[in-house]
């Protein structure tokens, strides 16, 4: 029997309309399905009049569908205007549940019970997944929504926000200024989102705006009203409004039920696919956000590409360019003998699938270094990863000493510890000779090694070994770390998360490779924080020397990696190296020491717990005001808008004080920062001197604003300083005219000379930048 | 704090410009007593244009702090430096021009000249004071919470107020709505200096509520309710209006320091003219 069409796409996003659009204009049969009302559903969400950008500009577009800069509304249009001129067959609201068969006979389920067949399926369904919807009786009234668009919409309603993320407790908040709004919270309190939520949230609740009903579960819904159960019995609530934000469940499982194999368990882990973008399951293409390609344009560019590789034709992928134009330097154009030698000469990339390394490859930087010419330099914040390609390099072990160095060679590769901790470089490096280097940006590392466990265990095992070597053993020999490294553990701590407790038995020591952690007793019947570790030290010493039980609670104060070494071999380690053994002791002494000062001081803990508490250890460098000095002139404010186009990047007045010592709202510059793992054009970059800042490439998706944990990040459109103030006055205040809103954050005023102006502009000396590591561990000596 | 990370302008790089004007004015001073002009001293004389050269100079100096305050782009230097050498430097202004005077003070285009000095480096001073006294009661009346956060949880208390009154008289509910609507906090200068104002709406209504008796238990409990609810409401208004205070009185000088500078300026240029053209 034949299939119904050749082709069936899923998914109506940027990747799968082109597809359509493409199969459409090719006269192949073909359905494009659609569980939304219309297409692409994904910018259909979209803020009102959002301005779409079309990064990477140098990427060609190949579709039917056309796609350039502009306005959510006109993209939108002319996709629809598109898609009916090239008569593409459509099923609207109908949602894929599953899809079933192989190679020339998929049957595509759909969501009212019926099915359609055909020869091959693209998969364009985006990342944004299926919100969770409510599942009792009355769940389907008027009265309950699942989005908010706008929270001014409302007034002197009676509304209850379902669920306890970031989502509900932003919609929540918000609707309060004008309403009479409940929580529902499954749990008893809002750990789960970010603390800037969950601050807001708590004195939302203190202040008697916001009226939380915890442990409880929603049973049915009426008309005007909700039913929900608590631990003090069933209650009906009236209300004019539901508004149920229950987070979204990731379409992984959907993916995996059509018999696609995902690599590894990371969150980030992507679907294996050729260069063709054929998943494992032979027939069946990924293309878009979904196959790891978060922009529109690769998005068309890929769904026109399938239908391509579909009908059995070779297509240069549109990347060819960009990477035609990376290996020049190389006085080469043969990308295919290039990802090839990549692959033979380079061994952790031996393994990794092709469209990961041609990826990789398109956001890397080839470079040539000739003999003595510096890589990076100690102490620079910068974060790539680097492989040799040819030729090798050296870390410098002393400036003055020419000898002392480790040369890396061919195939080898340097900046894996910056790519872990997040941390300055722990050397320089230079080129030992002529050489070729591959500069590889962390975030796409990250990825790499996320998605391909071979990459990631050769990755961590080297790492340990040279962290191993760097921070604890610089003299014991490679050879006898190799078997320290391999028996010892890397373990994952999530904030809050406990590595051993007062009184456990000492069986282990952890060097902590990322993140930092807290040390602290029980003083007086209460848990008192005597001291903090960064990383690139190491942990638990105590125990082993002293063959006693654990002195200490040592607990993550964020997100920590730590590589646990079994203690039995660490004690026949420091029984075969005497300076070691003594490096160790006379760290043990200092920590009593210290400890002891510290427990004396009693409280003195109390604004090291602060800053701990509010996240300060991830920090590289914070704004602090002390408040016995402001006077509130805001001068601060006035300056950072001077210099940054009409907007301040920080919020003196909010933000947690302790006695005298206020965190306005503005960037800390993290270690690690959480704002750059979603930005889809990887924009926010560090500099070598350590501050994050984010480029013009910026699409405003507001991912990052998402992400940091600090709410630092505003989307804005800069203020138009250029016209005069006649045209300013006699324009149109024409929402339109105005640039396109982009992220916007502290850059600690890199182009400036002098540095942040907010100190400068301080008047009376109140504002003041500090790196955090310096600041606490200062605490721990004074107190 | 209980390290200390920042420096006040007072103390910049070790009371630096303390130390400068301190040393400057003993230096001077000995000098002046030590000088015999031969007459009686005046500003004609060759020590008196020197002190006059250095004060007038002094003074455009101070004047080019209001233009520094601006410059946010330019400028490596800290803008707490200029400030503490504003302010030292400045109180040094009245001892060289009463040296370049040789005190000499009448009723004259001159001495108005020295008076407008005086006033600004007075006002100055007194903005000194303000800016050591309420930095701290400005933080300690938000307690953490921000002005917004304030706003918010006032009208949050306008709310149960009401919501607590429906079922009491409507004479009660008038004097509570009248409370919600027609409180206010700031508006003219006198009333952001106001921290408890007698005719504040919320506190009349709190008198009235007091003082007024129901019976039956609900309507006991609701008027007890209702005392709570407005009493939160009135120790929330105190503070916010103490803050209010303290932020307009560590700016309200400037509108005072501002003009006389001005006026200190112009008196200067006319003094110098009339000075090389009439004398
Ligand atoms: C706020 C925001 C702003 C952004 N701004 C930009 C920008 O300016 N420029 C840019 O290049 N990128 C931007 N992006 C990224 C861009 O939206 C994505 O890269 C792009 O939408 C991915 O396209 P896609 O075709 O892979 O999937 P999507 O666009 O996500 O489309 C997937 C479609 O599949 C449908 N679907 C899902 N499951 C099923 C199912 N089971 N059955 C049937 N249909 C299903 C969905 O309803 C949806 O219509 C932004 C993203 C966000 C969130
Ligand atoms: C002739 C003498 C002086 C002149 C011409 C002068 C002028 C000025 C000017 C122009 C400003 C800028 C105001 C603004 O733009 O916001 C200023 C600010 C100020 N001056 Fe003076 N001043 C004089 C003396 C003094 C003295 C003696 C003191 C203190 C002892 C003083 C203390 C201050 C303070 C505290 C500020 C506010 C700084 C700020 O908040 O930015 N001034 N003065
Ligand atoms: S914006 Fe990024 S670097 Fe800055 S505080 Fe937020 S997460 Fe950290
Ligand atoms: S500039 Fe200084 S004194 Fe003014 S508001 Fe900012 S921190 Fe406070």
């Amino acid at each position: 029997m034949a299939a119904d069409y050749k082709i069936a796409i899923i998914g109506s996003g940027p990747g799968g309309l082109s597809a359509a659009g493409h199969a459409a204009e090719l006269n192949i049969s073909h359905v494009l399905i659609e569980k939304a009302a219309h297409l692409s559903d994904t910018l259909f969400k979209f803020q009102k009049g959002k301005f779409v950008m079309s990064t990477p500009d140098v990427l060609p577009l190949r579709s039917p569908m056309p796609f350039e800069a502009g306005k959510r509304e006109d993209i939108l249009g002319n996709w629809d205007d598109t898609a009916a001129a090239l008569k593409v067959n459509v099923k609207l609201s109908t949602e894929v549940i599953g899809v079933e068969g192989e190679k020339g006979n998929f049957t595509i389920k759909l969501g009212d019970g019926t099915s359609v067949t055909a020869e091959a399926v693209i998969l364009g369904i985006g990342l944004q997944g299926n919100l969770n919807k409510l599942r009792v009786p009355g769940a389907d009234l008027p009265h309950i929504q699942y989005q908010l668009d706008d929270p001014d919409e409302y007034e002197l309603e009676r509304i209850i926000v379902i669920g306890a993320g970031d989502a509900a407790i932003e919609n929540a908040v918000a609707l309060s200024v004008r309403n009479t709004v409940y929580v529902l919270n499954r749990g008893e309190d809002f750990a789960r989102a970010k603390p800037a939520n969950e601050a807001l949230i708590t004195s939302a609740i203190d202040a008697g705006r916001i009226q939380p009903i915890y442990k409880a579960n929603t049973l049915s819904a009426g008309e005007g009203t909700l039913t929900v159960e608590t631990p003090e019995g069933e209650v009906t609530i009236e209300c004019d409004r539901v508004i149920a934000r229950m987070g979204a469940s990731p379409p992984r499982k959907f993916v995996e039920s059509c018999g696609v194999v995902f690599p590894s368990d990371a969150r980030n882990a992507l679907p294996e696919c050729t260069e063709q973008y054929e998943s494992n399951v032979a027939g069946l293409y990924i293309v878009g956000a979904l196959g790891g390609y978060p922009l529109i344009k690769q998005a068309i560019n890929q769904g026109y590409e399938a239908v391509e590789y579909i009908l059995g034709n070779a297509v240069e992928p549109a990347d060819g360019p960009i990477l035609k134009s990376q290996i020049s330097i190389l006085n080469t154009d043969d990308v295919e003998g290039f990802l090839k030698r990549v692959r033979e000469s380079i061994p952790i990339f031996s393994n990794i699938n092709s469209l990961m390394l041609r990826e990789m490859m398109v956001e890397s930087t080839v470079h040539k270094f000739a003999p003595g010419d510096v890589v990076f330099e100690k102490n620079d914040y910068t974060n790539s990863f680097y492989v040799v390609l040819e030729g090798a390099v050296a870390v410098v072990l002393d400036e003055n000493d020419h000898e002392k160095r480790i040369v890396i060679g061919l195939g080898n590769y340097f900046g894996e510890m910056g790519l872990i901790s997040g941390r300055r470089r722990t050397a320089t490096i230079k080129a030992e000779s002529n050489c070729v280097l591959i500069e590889i940006p962390r975030r796409t590392m990250i990825k790499v090694r996320g998605n391909s466990p071979d990459v990631r265990q050769a990755l961590d095992q080297e790492a340990a070994i040279r962290q191993i070597q760097t921070y604890i053993a610089p003299d014991v020999p490679r050879e006898d770390l190799i078997g320290i490294a391999k028996s010892s553990e890397i373990k994952s701590f999530k904030l809050g998360e406990v590595l051993f407790n007062e009184g456990d038995e000492a069986d282990s020591l952890h060097l902590i490779r990322k993140g930092s952690v807290s040390v602290s007793k029980r003083l007086g019947g209460r848990s008192v924080v005597l001291n903090y570790v960064a990383s690139g030290n190491y942990v638990g010493e105590m125990g082993l020397v002293s063959n006693a039980p654990r002195s200490a609670t040592v607990t993550a104060a964020v997100a920590c990696e730590t590589i646990q070494i079994d203690g039995a071999v660490f004690k026949n380690l420091m029984a075969s190296n005497l300076k070691l053994k003594a490096s160790v002791e006379s760290k043990f002494k200092d920590r009593i020491t210290q400890n002891e000062r510290a427990s004396q001081a009693g409280t003195g803990g109390g604004i090291l717990q602060f800053l701990l508490e509010q996240g300060v250890s991830e920090a590289t460098d914070v704004l602090l005001i002390d408040e016995a000095l402001c006077i509130g002139c805001d001068n601060c404010e006035t300056a950072c808008a001077e210099t940054h186009e009409g907007i301040s990047r920080l919020d003196r007045e909010a933000g947690p004080t302790y006695q005298t010592m206020h965190i306005p709202t503005s960037c800390r510059h993290c270690e690690n920062p959480h704002c750059m793992t979603d930005c889809p054009p990887d924009a926010i970059k560090r500099a070598p001197s350590g501050e994050v800042f984010i480029e013009d490439s910026c699409i405003g998706c507001g991912n990052c604003a998402r992400s940091c944990p600090y709410g630092v990040i505003q989307l804005a459109s800069p203020e138009n300083k250029k016209a005069g103030i006649l045209s300013r006055l006699f324009a149109k205040s024409d929402a339109s005219e105005k640039a396109p809103k982009k992220a916007v954050k502290c850059d600690m005023c890199r182009d400036i000379e002098g540095g942040p102006s907010c100190v400068r502009a301080c008047p009376t000396g109140a504002a003041v930048r500090v790196a955090p590591q310096a600041l606490m561990q200062l605490q721990g000596k004074a107190s | 704090m209980e390290i200390k990370l920042s420096e006040s302008f007072l103390a910049y790089k070790g009371f630096k410009y303390l130390k400068i004007s301190v040393a400057v004015l003993i230096v001077t001073l000995i000098a002046y007593l030590a000088h015999d002009p031969g007459r009686t001293p005046n500003g004609g004389t060759w020590f008196g244009y020197t002190f006059g050269v250095i004060s007038a100079g002094l003074v455009l100096f101070l004047a080019w702090f209001g233009v520094k305050k601006r410059q946010y782009m330019s400028g490596v230097d800290l803008l707490k430096g200029w400030l503490s050498a504003h302010v030292y430097l400045g109180v040094l202004v009245i001892f060289l021009s009463l040296f370049h005077s040789g005190f000499q003070l009448g009723v004259n285009l001159h001495s108005l000249l020295w008076y407008l000095v005086l006033f600004t480096v007075l006002s100055g001073m007194y903005g000194v004071f303000c800016y050591v006294r309420y930095p701290s009661i400005l933080t300690g009346t938000r307690q953490g919470l921000t002005r917004t956060e304030i706003l918010l949880e006032l009208s949050e208390l306008d709310l149960q107020a009401r919501e607590v009154a429906m079922g009491l008289g409507d004479e009660i509910n008038t004097v509570i709505l009248r409370a919600a609507q027609g409180t206010q906090v700031g508006g003219s200068i006198r009333k952001m200096l106001e921290v408890e104002p007698k005719d504040c709406p919320t506190r009349l209504a709190l008198l009235f509520v007091d003082g007024t008796s129901v019976s039956g238990d609900e309507q006991e409990t609701a008027l007890r309710k209702l005392s709570a609810v407005l009493t939160r409401k009135a120790e929330l208004l105190r503070r916010l209006r103490t803050y209010v205070r303290a932020a307009t009185l560590v700016r309200l000088w400037l509108y005072f320091h501002i003009p006389l500078s001005i006026g200190a300026l112009v008196a200067l240029v006319a003094h110098v003219f009339a000075v090389f053209f009439y004398w």
